[in-house]
């Protein structure tokens, strides 16, 4: 306590100093003169009086000095006589410390940005008050390599009977939720959850409370809980909502609670309902669409929870082979299974800014080096003025601190200017999907960050230099004009080091970038196998309320399809269970006529496609064989199929797969066999994933309440939305229509990380170039100056100037050839941890690399021949005079 | 410095700080030529004591709180800065007298190791 009150009091008096000075003049002053009277008193003259006082008490500066330290505190007080010493030497030098200080605020900058997305999207997406105990439950099939594979009820019932690891188990489902009773019918995204899945997530209603556990129950299910952000805009933030009944699906759910605004789980949710398992849900272990969610007891770790997790699933494989062989379960950090995907090109980015903040570091060192050589007159002055090596370093350190915070102040305005713009450009149904995504800003965790490297960077870049200036040659540099020769070699070794290090980074950076550029180009140029032009499409859930039998909903899709074909401006319309690029898919399990039973855990599987007669035209998915869908083929009609090449290939391997027949598998009685009717081109339902094989059932004969319209107009698609709706209005005004975009925009969106990893790399490796080619320029430029007088000399005997100029570029790009050399193993490792983001790019794409190494050398060629111009310019005369 | 004070000694830091509080006890409040003198004669001139070693000694005091000062007026008519003991400072000298005898009495038998034969 007394220490840390001294410190404090210290601390304080460094801002009172002149006052303290005169108040301790004053006490000395009285104390001397006390002494002098006492003399006096005993006889001496008044001068032998003075003389004894001060030989017996001392000097009165010494005293003074020693005071003063005691006082304030010695180590802030030099603190800031460096810093207002480091502000005069960069504001002498306006050149170096803008130039300076614009590379650090660009790297700095990059780094700022990248890391809030990080730190948003990967470190904490969303706040757990205890985040390791919080996990995700998923099936694994190692026998199918199926890592993350949802739950079957009957499994998810069995895994939370048994275990003894969890206080919390619970399960969610997606629900489609149309939220009625308003101005506009709106389509939320629901999920329905069983009664324990906030407490697992560590989660509690901002109002109201959770669901309870007699709410599981069909009939008593009625309950909902609403997001912040639905309460807020549909609701207007009403307080007393709680007990009010919203009308949702056409039925009354009455509100029980309200999240608060950081809970975004599972992200985008909207409003969520409780999941109440009819009995014949409940014994469905075939079906897997469960997420699971569990919270680990106190005293039970995940590694635990695995094992035991485990052995319940063998047991439960053992006694339902059937179902379960080959079925393991997966607990995994819930964390970790949302941010699976973010994280690996975030990562590759970090290291790649990174790296740019490196060279950036190494341009500057190198900047402060050449300072170094033409402030040695100063240092020499200063150390022979009694400073310490220790405090010659330093003076540097703070200087170059100095001009990280500089840099990283303004790294922090671009970074914050760069998310303005960033922020805008993902559209807002996207971005709410991804969890995080709304938190990206320079906030605190952030500050400190870039507070953290831009006084780490400038320690990194001053230290080389701080050592090699603070090494007095103090005879040899107060002799006028002798540079000495042996720290000339020493500084002339660590500049090229440096640029050797920035090249190498440099075609890292180069190499990454132009591997995802490529990666991104041949991502946009995929044909997905239809064509995705001017097509509009929308989402409609038909309420089962409502809708109670198929011919009602299919009557409701004909008219619908029917009116907007018959629109100006509309080619043609079609009705789908849902669409490619849309970010869904359904896959069923099928059985081919002939084959005997598949062993378990090899089911044959293709994707589940439902569609109207004009779907194919619409989409324009060209029929290779065979024949369209039309209304001969009718809930009472032959049932038949139509499957895409790739489904033929597979299933039908060199035999004809027209007339063969295939069913969905379940009960014979109710899934018939159907006859493939026609052979269709293959469609890729994501843009990076070849097609696999697809099957497409006739609307009339597999009705779903759940349907995307898809419109083929012939002018812009957006501009028809507006038209498009009225038809769904017109029919039924209650109906909301969701998820309403244009293909183009789909198409757009599903490579929006590959794009936006591609363009920020591009840049982030454009800018490390132009470093290194400054880098490189100066250290040539230097060693031209230096080596004036050398060549001045060649000159005059005679050399060619071409010959000069082949020295200087020779100089220069046997550093650049070296870099070349180094950053080669490094690039291809960069390539490697990019490996997984690349479509149709080897990691070690040979034209990438030789791309950019000629780029890259290209560059180092023209550094170095502007200075080596210079040379070859040389008038010996001036030259020789020089010095 | 040191050479030019003779025979006497110059005093340690901590020890000081004990003596400046040990004669502000005694004295009540002092100025600092007056603690220095002080000191000086309890010590019967053995020690010297220079402004250079008293005032920061007295300021690091009044940083922990055992010592406050105040501008007053000496016997002949002097400006000077008083110091007085505080609360704290009395609970000091008590802590650091006790600490003393035993360091000195520990010291003892080490300089007189026949009395433990």
């Amino acid at each position: 306590m007394k220490t840390l009150r001294a410190l404090l009091i210290r601390f304080v008096s460094l801002f009172a100093r002149s006052q303290h000075d005169r108040e301790l003049d004053a006490e000395l002053e009285t104390h001397l003169q006390m002494q002098i009277d006492e003399n006096v008193r005993h006889g001496m003259s008044p001068n032998e009086a003075r003389r004894q006082a001060l030989i017996k008490l001392g000097g009165l500066e010494p005293a003074k000095e020693r005071y003063r330290d005691r006082r304030g505190i010695p180590f802030l007080e030099t603190l800031a006589q460096d810093v207002r010493y480091g502000l005069r030497m960069l504001r002498k030098s306006p050149g170096f410390t803008v130039v300076a200080v614009l590379t650090l605020a660009l790297g700095i900058g990059a780094n700022t940005y990248i890391f809030s997305m990080v730190d948003a999207l990967v470190l904490r997406p969303m706040e757990f008050p205890d985040a390791g105990r919080v996990v995700a439950l998923w099936e694994r099939v190692p026998s199918a390599g199926l890592d993350r594979n949802e739950l079957s009820p009957a499994n998810f019932i069995d895994w939370k009977a048994q275990n003894h690891v969890f206080d919390h188990i619970a399960a969610e489902e997606w629900w489609d939720a149309d939220l009625g009773g308003v101005e506009h019918p709106e389509h939320l995204h629901g999920f329905l959850v069983t009664p324990d899945y906030f407490a697992a997530l560590e989660a509690q209603p901002m109002l109201g409370r959770a669901f309870l556990p007699e709410e599981a129950t069909p009939g008593k299910d009625r309950v909902a809980i609403l997001s912040y952000g639905l309460w807020r805009e549909h609701f207007a933030s009403d307080s007393s909502i709680v007990g009010k009944a919203v009308l949702l699906n056409g039925i009354d759910y009455t509100v029980v609670g309200v999240m608060g605004p950081d809970f975004n789980y599972p992200p985008g949710a909207q409003v969520w309902g409780v999941l109440a398992f009819l009995p014949q849900v409940a014994a469905n272990r075939g079906s897997h669409y469960l997420h699971g969610v569990a919270h680990l007891s106190a005293g039970v770790t995940r590694e635990g929870a695995q094992a035991e997790m485990s052995a319940i699933a063998s047991r439960l494989a053992q006694q339902y082979p059937q179902m379960n062989l080959g079925r393991d379960a997966r607990v995994m950090p819930l964390m970790e299974s949302v941010v699976g995907q973010t994280r690996a090109p975030l990562v590759v980015m970090m290291a790649a800014v990174g790296l740019v903040l490196l060279i950036a570091c190494a341009n500057i060192s190198n900047l402060l080096l050449a300072r170094a050589s033409r402030r040695q007159r100063e240092i020499a002055i200063r150390s022979v003025l009694g400073a310490t090596r220790r405090r010659l370093i330093r003076q540097w350190l703070v200087e170059s601190m100095l001009l990280g915070l500089l840099g990283g102040a303004l790294g922090v305005l671009l970074a914050f200017l760069s998310l303005k713009v960033q922020v805008v450009r993902i559209p807002p149904e996207f971005a709410r999907m991804i969890p995080g995504w709304g938190k990206i800003a320079i906030n605190t965790p952030v500050m400190v960050f870039t507070s953290a490297i831009s006084l780490g960077t400038g320690l990194i870049f001053g230290f080389l230099p701080a050592l090699t200036a603070s090494r007095p040659h103090v005879s040899d540099t107060l002799k006028e004009g002798a540079p000495s020769a042996g720290a000339g070699r020493r500084r002339g070794l660590l500049r090229n080091v440096l640029i050797v290090s920035e090249v190498a980074f440099s075609l890292a950076l180069l190499a990454t970038a132009g591997l995802m550029m490529k990666s991104f180009v041949r991502l946009e140029r995929v044909s997905p196998g239809f064509n995705p032009d001017k097509l509009l499409t929308m989402f409609v859930a038909l309420p089962e309320a409502k809708y109670t039998s198929d011919p009602q909903a299919l009557s409701f899709y004909e008219q619908l399809v029917e009116r907007v074909r018959n629109l100006p401006g509309v080619q043609n319309a079609a009705v789908a269970n849902l669409i490619p690029l849309g970010g869904m898919n359904e896959t069923w399990s099928i059985r081919i006529e002939g084959r005997p039973e598949p062993k378990p855990g090899q089911d044959p599987d293709a994707s589940y496609r439902v569609v109207s007669d004009s779907y194919f035209r619409t989409m324009q998915i060209p029929v290779l064989r065979g024949r369209e869908f039309s209304s001969q083929d009718s809930a009472e009609g032959q049932r038949v199929v139509a499957v895409n090449e790739a489904f033929a290939a597979r299933y039908w391997p060199g035999e004809d797969a027209l007339r063969k027949r295939m069913r969905l598998n379940g009960a014979p009685e109710k899934e018939p066999w159907r006859t493939v009717v026609a052979i269709v081109g293959d469609v890729r339902n994501q843009l990076d994933l070849r097609a696999g094989p697809e099957m497409y059932f006739p609307l009339r004969q597999q009705v779903g309440y759940t349907a995307a319209l898809v419109v083929r107009t012939s002018s812009d698609a957006r501009s028809m939305e507006a038209t498009v709706r009225a038809q769904v209005a017109a029919l039924d005004r209650d109906l909301p229509v969701f998820d309403v975009s244009t293909m183009d925009d789909l198409r757009s969106v599903s490579v929006t990380a590959q794009r936006m990893g591609g363009t920020l790399m591009t840049a982030f490796a454009g800018f490390a170039l132009v470093l290194a080619a400054i880098g490189l320029f100066g250290v040539i430029s230097y060693a031209v100056s230096e080596r004036t007088h050398e060549i001045g000399i060649r000159m005059a005997l005679g050399a060619d100037p071409r010959q000069v100029l082949r020295l200087v570029v020779g100089q220069g790009m046997t550093l650049a050839l070296i870099g070349l050399l180094v950053g080669l193993p490094l690039a291809l490792g960069m390539g490697r941890a990019v490996g997984g983001l690349l479509y149709g790019v080897a990691p070690n794409d040979f034209a990438t690399f030789a791309g950019v190494a000629v780029v890259l050398a290209g560059v180092a060629m023209v550094a170095c021949y502007i200075p080596a111009r210079r040379a070859m310019r040389v008038d010996p005369m001036v030259a020789l005079r020089h010095e | 410095m040191g050479e030019n004070m003779g025979e006497k000694k110059d005093v340690w830091q901590g020890t000081l700080a004990l003596m400046v509080l040990k004669t502000l006890e005694a004295m009540g409040p002092l100025h600092g030529y007056g603690i220095a003198r002080r000191i000086e004669q309890t010590s019967g001139d053995l020690l010297a004591v220079n402004y250079g070693t008293l005032y920061p000694a007295l300021l690091k005091l009044e940083q922990e709180g055992y010592v406050s000062s105040e501008w007053g007026v000496s016997d002949n008519n002097r400006k000077a800065k008083y110091y007085k003991l505080t609360r704290a400072g009395r609970k000091q000298i008590e802590k650091e007298a006790r600490e003393w005898e035993q360091t000195t009495e520990i010291l003892a038998r080490f300089l007189s190791p026949e009395e433990q034969g």
